[in-house]
């Protein structure tokens, strides 16, 4: 038997988390023209995490940071080489294919790059590729898609072909895909970097809403600290190492760490910190134009009030 | 632009051949090319027209649509006529000049043959003008199937097929940028020797494959993060069933075939065989 | 100097791109288009060193049209240098080096003169010599856009292009690469014209705002000009910056007078007095 499971049981149901990280580290082996190994490099370094049922979660970091990495061994894409990761309690083994195949379809994952992740030659045949993987039976199948597709609202594409869609509804159209394997969290690995600012921020709300209302759980990859401002918990990487954890608050006030973690401070907290180094009064955990006049007229009229 | 691969231009109808089940198709398609190969005189190549007339004028794609696909065989039809007509040496010549030997029996052959050729382009048009790639996809795949039992991976054939479907045209939009790209940094398509222009290609060529692999690398996690396992059997949210527009489909092409072979097994026997028969 | 006069341009489907644009780029400027995707941004860029032709319409380049007979479209190219969005679609060489160096020789120089030109480029953008030998594809993202964009100044060209330039960078990346252009176009004297989707990138960096909308010219102007045409700006989807925004709420509320305001540093400049 495995120790370190004999070391988790101990915890007891305390400890019972929907996604469980202990001590994960993923080496990178650098190869040289010969494939002789030159180098061997930690992309995840010792890094533990908990993720609840229901969260939205945000993991921020820079290129090469390892979180697209973990994102990869929550998708059981790839397996720790030391550490283990635990899914609704059960251990993840390469070995266990039938567990892995299980959490492939618990934890649905939306990549970077729209075309590359999209197989079907019109969108509901797209859809339909994941229950058709898992062997299930014409009826059930249609049923599933006909739902993801309204969920995401693109039942009205569904014989297109994916070439004739924006970079936006391709990756809606990925969300769908997963969603029609009944998902309890969706991954997005950066999945808004290649998208304009409007396609962006309907993808984002409709992950949101999903979140919202069908419970499932949101875990964010992004260097984008704006699209996070609303997660209920942000882990930040760093060099495969996790550089911090906490509220969105909590992370965003601790300039140090943006600085480290290569982060960007949202434009207007940017400036709410500015005006708080000129008067301390001025609170600084603001990310919207109504929150900053808010707080800029609250200040402005003290200061009146006291001349 | 190029968002769109026609494997042989489909055309969008709603008739009863568009919606017959891709199999009934493809046997349609190979009993046809196998009538028209037997037939070898104007009597049976009529025969074989007519058919296709027919056929046409059920599935409502219009002629003159059809008829395109020809042009692009035009050059090949000429020439395989000329080279019958004038290089055929079975019969007696009327006019001999060195190699060059024309003789009714070869202009005959000649005529027989483009005829031949002309009437197998439009007869097998007719599944790609009727069938979306995919249909045919995954027709191949059911009519293949049977060779699943000698280890035959027709599953995973099949779906690469339909990838390389909805790749082409995005491999062929992202040529026009790197081209585009290229040619900003003076890349010069149009002159110098023919060495020079393929070497010309180099810088098109390089990150056109590094792109494509990285699309396969990325491709390939996406379906396996999709439950994708090669060698487990998949289902389908669209079975092909048979339905009786389908029995029909088989009973008429069975019908086809039978009177086409008698016709030319009692030519045979009758010793009517030829240019004007069959 | 580059002139669109009256410039359309339709797909082979008769789908209008481009209708009836009208625009004039100066020598020097820092130039911005913004527009959603399909508003024909990409199409006007790519007529600018013409790899498009319009259907009608006339471009210029100081003062001659393009698209006369006799006008050595190639050599074009070399003066006006167009960057396009994705790196990965220009890098082929084994080395850093030899694909800046690319542009150059096909205009004609020698290895030595191309060498040169393409250390100085590489320079320009911030690749440290060290990186010169190693393979293109081995560079990070941010790396690589440099290089595609050393490629093209290597060409020492008078107007640089550049579509999207800091899509898909990281926040550090793109923050350098804005002010490594804002330098170059100073320090050479070079006129840029960037396509962005950040109005705020736009705003602090460009004194020339094109707006497109389903290919028509929407807004032409100072970024001032642009930018307080909030509603205009919303009716196509688009947006003003935050800092307009915050100054208009304050504006509204009376704190502060008079808002002409259009980026965090001013935005800042006038309320740091009030508190």
């Amino acid at each position: 038997m495995d120790v370190q499971l004999l070391f988790f049981r101990n915890f007891g149901v305390e400890n019972m988390s929907f996604i469980r990280i202990k001590n994960l580290v993923h080496q990178f082996h650098m190869k040289d023209a010969n494939g002789e190994i030159t180098e061997i490099y930690n992309a995840i370094d010792d890094v533990s995490m908990q993720i609840e049922e229901g969260q939205l979660i945000a993991i921020l970091g820079r290129n090469g940071s390892g979180k697209s990495t973990l994102a990869r061994h929550l998708n059981n894409l790839l397996f720790p080489d030391e550490g283990a990761i635990w899914i609704d309690d059960i251990k993840i083994r390469q070995e266990d294919e039938e567990n892995v195949w299980n959490n492939r379809k618990k934890i649905g994952m939306v990549f970077q790059n729209p075309d590359n992740q999209i197989i079907g030659t019109t969108v509901e045949e797209d859809t339909a590729f994941g229950p058709e993987n898992i062997g299930l039976e014409s009826e059930r199948i249609k049923k599933l898609v006909s739902d993801a597709l309204t969920a995401v609202n693109m039942e009205h594409k569904k014989n297109i072909s994916p070439n004739h869609l924006s970079g936006g509804q391709k990756q809606k159209v990925a969300v769908a895909g997963i969603l029609a394997l009944k998902p309890k969290c969706i991954v997005l690995d950066e999945a808004t970097s290649m998208l304009d600012p409007h396609s962006r921020k309907e993808l984002l709300k409709l992950v949101m809403e999903l979140n919202k209302k069908e419970k499932i759980t949101i875990i964010m990859i992004t260097h984008n600290m704006e699209e996070v401002t609303s997660a209920d918990k942000i882990f930040v990487m760093n060099k495969g190492k996790l550089l911090s954890q906490g509220s969105s608050s909590e992370i965003f006030n601790n300039s140090e760490i943006i600085k480290e973690a290569g982060l960007e401070i949202p434009e207007i907290m940017e400036l709410a910190i500015k005006m708080h180094n000129k008067n301390p009064e001025f609170k600084t955990g603001l990310f919207t134009v109504m929150e900053f006049a808010n707080e800029f007229e609250r200040v402005y009229n003290d200061k009146r009030k006291q001349e | 632009m190029f968002r769109e691969i026609t494997l042989g231009q489909y055309y969008a109808a709603d008739s009863v051949v568009h919606k017959l089940d891709p199999r009934v198709k493809l046997l349609g398609t190979l009993i046809y090319i196998i009538s028209v190969l037997m037939a070898g005189g104007l009597t049976g190549y009529f025969i074989a027209a007519i058919a296709y007339i027919i056929v046409m004028k059920i599935s409502r794609v219009p002629f003159s649509f059809a008829l395109r696909g020809l042009k692009s065989v035009f050059w090949i039809v000429l020439m395989t006529f000329l080279c019958n007509a004038f290089f055929y040496t079975g019969g007696t010549p009327f006019i001999k000049y060195g190699v060059i030997s024309i003789s009714i029996s070869g202009i005959e052959y000649g005529i027989s043959m483009a005829v031949r050729l002309v009437l197998l382009v439009l007869g097998s048009s007719i599944l790609t003008l009727t069938t979306t790639p995919n249909e045919l996809t995954y027709g191949l795949e059911k009519a293949f199937s049977f060779l699943c039992k000698v280890n035959v991976p027709v599953q995973e054939i099949a779906l690469m097929m339909s990838i390389a479907l909805r790749f082409i045209p995005i491999l062929i939009e992202e040529t026009d940028k790197i081209m585009k790209a290229q040619a900003s940094r003076g890349t010069d398509f149009e002159t110098g020797s023919i060495i020079k222009r393929v070497q010309n290609y180099i810088p098109i060529i390089i990150p056109l494959f590094i792109s494509a692999f990285r699309r396969a690398g990325d491709l390939a996690l996406a379906m396996e993060s999709r439950c994708y396992r090669t060698g487990y059997p998949r289902t389908k949210m669209y079975p092909l069933k048979y339905n009786s527009t389908d029995g029909s489909g088989y009973t008429v092409l069975l019908i086809y075939l039978s009177l086409f072979t008698l016709l030319k097994c009692v030519l045979i026997y009758i010793g009517k065989t030829g240019f004007f028969t069959m | 100097m580059i002139e669109f006069e009256n410039v359309s341009y339709c797909y082979e489907d008769d789908k209008k791109v481009l209708e009836d644009i009208t625009i004039k780029i100066e020598d020097g400027d820092f130039v911005g288009i913004i527009g959603h995707t399909g508003s024909g941004k990409s199409t006007l860029i790519q007529m600018m060193n013409g790899l498009l032709k319009p259907d009608t319409g006339t471009i210029k380049y100081n003062g001659k049209n393009i698209f006369e007979n006799g006008y050595d479209l190639r050599e074009l190219k070399f003066h006006v240098g167009v960057v396009f969005q994705y790196p990965d679609y220009q890098l082929f060489e084994t080395t850093v080096l030899k694909d800046v160096m690319y542009g150059p020789l096909n205009m004609g120089m020698t290895q030595n003169q191309a060498m040169e030109a393409a250390k100085n480029a590489l320079n320009l953008v911030g690749i440290s010599d060290e990186k010169f030998k190693k393979s293109p594809f081995e560079l990070s993202g941010g790396e690589k856009k440099k290089v595609s964009i050393a490629g093209i100044l290597a060409m020492n060209p008078e107007v640089l292009v550049l579509d999207e330039p800091v899509a898909g960078l990281e926040p550090e990346g793109r923050r350098n690469l804005l002010k490594m252009l804002e330098k170059i176009r100073k320090e050479n004297n070079i006129t840029i014209v960037m396509v962005s989707h950040s109005m705020e990138n736009v705003a602090d960096y460009c004194n020339h705002v094109i707006v497109m909308n389903d290919g028509k010219l929407e807004l032409n102007g100072t970024p001032e000009d642009v930018f307080m045409q909030a509603e205009k700006l919303e009716k196509m989807g688009l947006s003003s910056t935050l800092a307009y925004y915050i100054m208009r709420e304050l504006q509204n509320r009376g704190i502060v007078t008079d808002n002409k305001t259009i980026t965090m540093k001013e935005a800042y400049a006038c309320l740091e007095k009030l508190l």
